[in-house]
């Protein structure tokens, strides 16, 4: 891996996405849906934040990821990369690192909305950090299956809203919350729901060991696909 | 040394065999066409010259390297202009060319000869998407000589180009080669292979049907061998050469009476025609 290459990727896609209108709205969607039911609901409105942060993580950058590779796709921008010896893990840093930021800053937008201090700063950032990263790679999969952009926003859709939603299901429903307990979308949403009813965070190597275990089916699931597709003519 | 060297190459899609057991080698600083009709195989074998299709059987070296197994030194000194290489729309033409400038690590300073040499300079701040076709396509060619090539596959560069723009991009290919760039074409516009390539391969149907120089193609399909005349009155008249025709030729010639004299071999297209009985569309 040539670091120069993942710095050359990380530029071309802050450049792009600084035109790119619609792309960069999706940052801003869930934050303002944040503080728009905050504003608008008196009682229990903290319960938002806490719903809104794995879906925002999720829908960051799991749409992102895959929208940006279907596009390069479908325009053949990719193949000219990858024929500049563009090496698949520089581009997937490269273009992961600007979504990485991105994400951040957009559940930033949220943290006026949510007291924290000390260790928690820690803990919120570490698990939006591990939750980007698990959701970049699973929009990664979703980019090489789909032949366009929107079809990528079509398998998008129904991923974000079962992952991303899950946790919240959970909470209610104890049949959901035997799956739910398993994906990293509610670690982080637990994390998130401490944070915002101050509750005391302790670390958890089971917490830890989910990120991992999420984060290999992750990385397996896009290898299989990855194979799969290199095969093809 | 031989940039590209081809033996008994095969690309098969299913059982269909596109390109069957071709052979040829192209020298450094050559400008060597691939010429043949849409469906011939032409982008198959670029595609597969450059790694982006597998090969079915035979060998292919790039200078001296298995396509697919090249390692970064050889990558870096080979560039290709394809349909399916795309340009990023939203970006500026400067910013297209400094993506790949960053890639490869070029002076930016590069970038605007380029540009001018292209004739891009003037539109360098100019979204991509609002470019016309001709100017696309320089911008892709453009990008394509970042990396300043030894080898430059280009697939139909000026097709569906006007005239003028097609000269220009001619003439860029010509300046190329003087400063050392091999180049591997193909076309379906046998005026543009005769004008630019110092050896062609005629494709069809996957096989090689006619190799060498434009002139030496066309001479050795020279079979009627004769010389058309027009005379001042306005007569045309052929003759043969043999004994007693170039007796008659010189006596018009001598009475001062020859308007113009062509000789008969034909052009590529018509060998190409004779060759495989198709015309080239
Ligand atoms: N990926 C592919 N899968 C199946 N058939 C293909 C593929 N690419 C090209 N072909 C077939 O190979 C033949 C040659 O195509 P191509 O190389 O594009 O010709 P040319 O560039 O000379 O016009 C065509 O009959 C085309 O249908
Ligand atoms: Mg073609």
């Amino acid at each position: 891996m040539k670091i120069s290459h993942v710095n050359a990727i990380f530029k071309k896609t802050c450049l792009d996405m600084k035109r790119n209108k619609r792309q960069l709205f999706f940052f801003l969607l869930f934050p303002a849906f944040t503080y728009l039911f905050y504003f608008m609901i008196e009682d229990q409105h903290e319960v938002f934040s806490v719903m809104y942060l794995p879906i925002n993580v999720m829908f960051c950058s799991l749409n992102i990821m895959a929208g940006i590779i279907a596009e390069e796709k479908e325009k053949g921008t990719l193949r000219s990369l990858m024929f500049a010896n563009i090496k698949p893990i520089e581009y997937f840093f490269g273009t992961g690192l600007f979504i990485l930021i991105a994400t951040i800053l957009s559940c930033s937008l949220m943290v006026p909305l949510i007291p924290m201090e000390g260790m928690q700063f820690v803990y919120f950032y570490l698990g939006i950090i591990l939750s980007s990263i698990c959701s970049q790679i699973l929009g990664a999969t979703v980019g090489l299956v789909v032949k366009n952009q929107m079809a990528a926003n079509g398998l998008c859709a129904p991923i974000t809203i079962i992952i991303g939603m899950l946790p919240t299901f959970g909470a209610m429903n104890e049949a959901f919350k035997n799956v739910s307990e398993l994906l990293y979308t509610t670690k982080f949403a637990n994390t998130a729901a401490d944070i915002v009813y101050n509750q005391p965070i302790t670390f958890d190597w089971k917490v830890v060991l989910t990120y991992i275990a999420n984060f290999i089916v992750v990385f397996v699931i896009f290898h299989l696909v990855y194979k799969k597709k290199k095969l093809d003519d | 040394m031989n940039v590209i060297e081809v033996k008994d190459l095969v690309k098969k899609f299913g059982n269909k065999k596109v390109i069957n057991e071709i052979n040829f080698k192209v020298e450094e600083r050559k400008i060597f066409g691939f010429l043949g009709p849409s469906g011939a195989g032409k982008t198959t074998l670029i595609k597969m010259l450059i790694g982006e299709y597998s090969i079915t059987s035979g060998e292919a070296y790039l200078f001296g390297e298995v396509p697919n197994k090249l390692n970064d030194e050889i990558t870096s000194k080979i560039s290709a202009v394809m349909d399916n290489f795309g340009l990023y729309e939203r970006l500026t033409v400067y910013e297209n060319m400094e993506v790949f400038a960053n890639i490869y690590k070029v002076d930016k300073k590069e970038i605007d000869s380029i540009l001018k040499k292209v004739e891009l300079f003037d539109a360098k701040k100019t979204i991509t998407s609002k470019l016309s076709k001709g100017m696309t396509q320089r911008l892709i060619l453009a990008r394509a000589l970042i990396n300043k090539p030894k080898l430059l596959f280009l697939d139909e560069p000026t097709s569906g180009l006007d005239p003028a723009t097609s000269l220009k991009i001619h003439n860029l290919l010509f300046e190329l080669k003087e400063s050392g760039t091999t180049i591997f074409l193909t076309t379906h516009n046998m005026e543009e292979a005769t004008k630019m390539c110092d050896e062609v391969a005629l494709l069809h149907l996957g096989k090689i049907v006619e190799f060498g120089t434009p002139k030496d193609i066309c001479m050795r399909h020279n079979k009627y061998n004769v010389f058309n005349v027009i005379t001042k009155d306005n007569k045309e008249l052929t003759f043969k050469s043999n004994k007693t025709d170039s007796k008659k030729l010189a006596k018009l010639i001598e009475d001062e009476n020859v308007l113009s004299i062509h000789s008969s071999e034909p052009t590529l297209e018509t060998v190409f025609i004779e060759l495989t009985g198709k015309e080239l569309v």
